[in-house]
């Protein structure tokens, strides 16, 4: 992407406004989709989610002194947001966060948009036993393919906390796996 | 699964589907949400009076405080200053007699002095009568 600070001033400027953030729609939405995809899980979730997600971008754009990326405050924006629908969907079920992710993988075979194969849904519940953050990490390293420096920037914990992070995630989910 | 490592495997996907053109319509959608009112900053309409009424009201109540005070200051003021004056001229002008003050009342402050001083006519004429036989025993 073009420098951020001259994309950020078109972003403000209601003469190019829209243009930039058709631009910046094109550039992120799938990235940001999938992001939320693989926390919320559901697509018509993700759809909520994401809408919110953009409206939260468009609306505080004003306020992003660009003191991170625009790429990683996106994604914390959305990151966010995932979490919080997720939260709030539990509180709704009267469930525990943990017990309405485990509830929500138990259910994937039965969304008309997922096809998972047996070991694909097999990963899935694996990963849904992690703890939160480590979660959180692993699919954004594995699935997402983010790079460590972006991760960092993201959720704001440092490269080395991430790797060893990421290190006991995927010893957790062999474990998991090997023993079904 | 007893040889399971995540890192030699064929990178495993997580099996997502998205509903066909959904990108192109989500895009389109949001950039319509957007574009619609709620979030452009349009300047409010606001009519003249409503936008002023509350400022008109403060500012006459305020008028009416800052007036009522100045004005009661004001003569307070004045009256303080110009008895002050009067005083002080009487008291550096020692050439003015009693005659040139008696001069200066008319009636009604001759009227006031004697209830002030309950004075009564008797009385005066029997003072001048006084001074009169004063100056016979002269």
């Amino acid at each position: 992407m073009q420098d951020e600070k001259e994309f950020i001033k078109e972003l403000l400027d209601p003469k190019t406004q829209n243009t930039a953030f058709e631009n910046l729609l094109k550039s992120y939405q799938k990235p940001l989709y999938y992001h939320i995809r693989n926390i919320v899980l559901n697509h018509d979730d993700t759809d909520d989610v994401l809408q919110n997600t953009f409206l939260k971008i468009f609306q505080n754009l004003k306020n992003f002194k660009g003191e991170s990326k625009l790429f990683s405050w996106m994604y914390r924006i959305a990151t966010n947001e995932a979490l919080t629908f997720i939260a709030n969907k539990a509180k709704k079920n009267n469930a525990s966060s943990e017990a309405m992710q485990s509830k929500i993988v138990e259910n994937l075979p039965a969304d008309i948009y997922y096809d998972g194969n047996e070991m694909q849904l097999k990963l899935q519940k694996a990963i849904v036993q992690l703890p939160e953050k480590q979660k959180l990490i692993f699919k954004m390293k594995y699935y997402e393919e983010l790079k460590y420096e972006q991760i960092s920037e993201i959720l704001g914990t440092s490269v080395g906390g991430l790797k060893a992070s990421y290190h006991i995630a995927v010893k957790k989910i062999e474990e998991f796996i090997k023993a079904d | 699964m007893k040889d399971f490592n995540l890192e030699n495997k064929t990178k495993i996907n997580p099996g997502f589907k998205v509903p066909e053109g959904y990108f192109e319509s989500f895009s389109e959608k949001i950039s319509a949400e957007i574009s619609s009112e709620n979030l452009i900053e349009k300047p409010k309409v606001i009519s003249l009076f409503d936008r002023n009424k509350k400022w008109m009201l403060s500012m006459a109540a305020s008028f009416v405080v800052l007036f009522s005070t100045s004005y009661y200051f004001y003569n307070l003021n004045k009256e303080k200053s110009e008895s002050a004056e009067i005083e002080q001229y009487i008291v550096s002008n020692s050439t003015i007699t009693d005659d040139d003050i008696a001069s200066l009342l008319d009636e009604k402050d001759v009227q006031k002095l004697t209830i002030d001083y309950n004075l009564e006519h008797h009385s005066t004429e029997n003072i001048d009568f006084e001074t009169l036989n004063i100056e016979e025993n002269l």
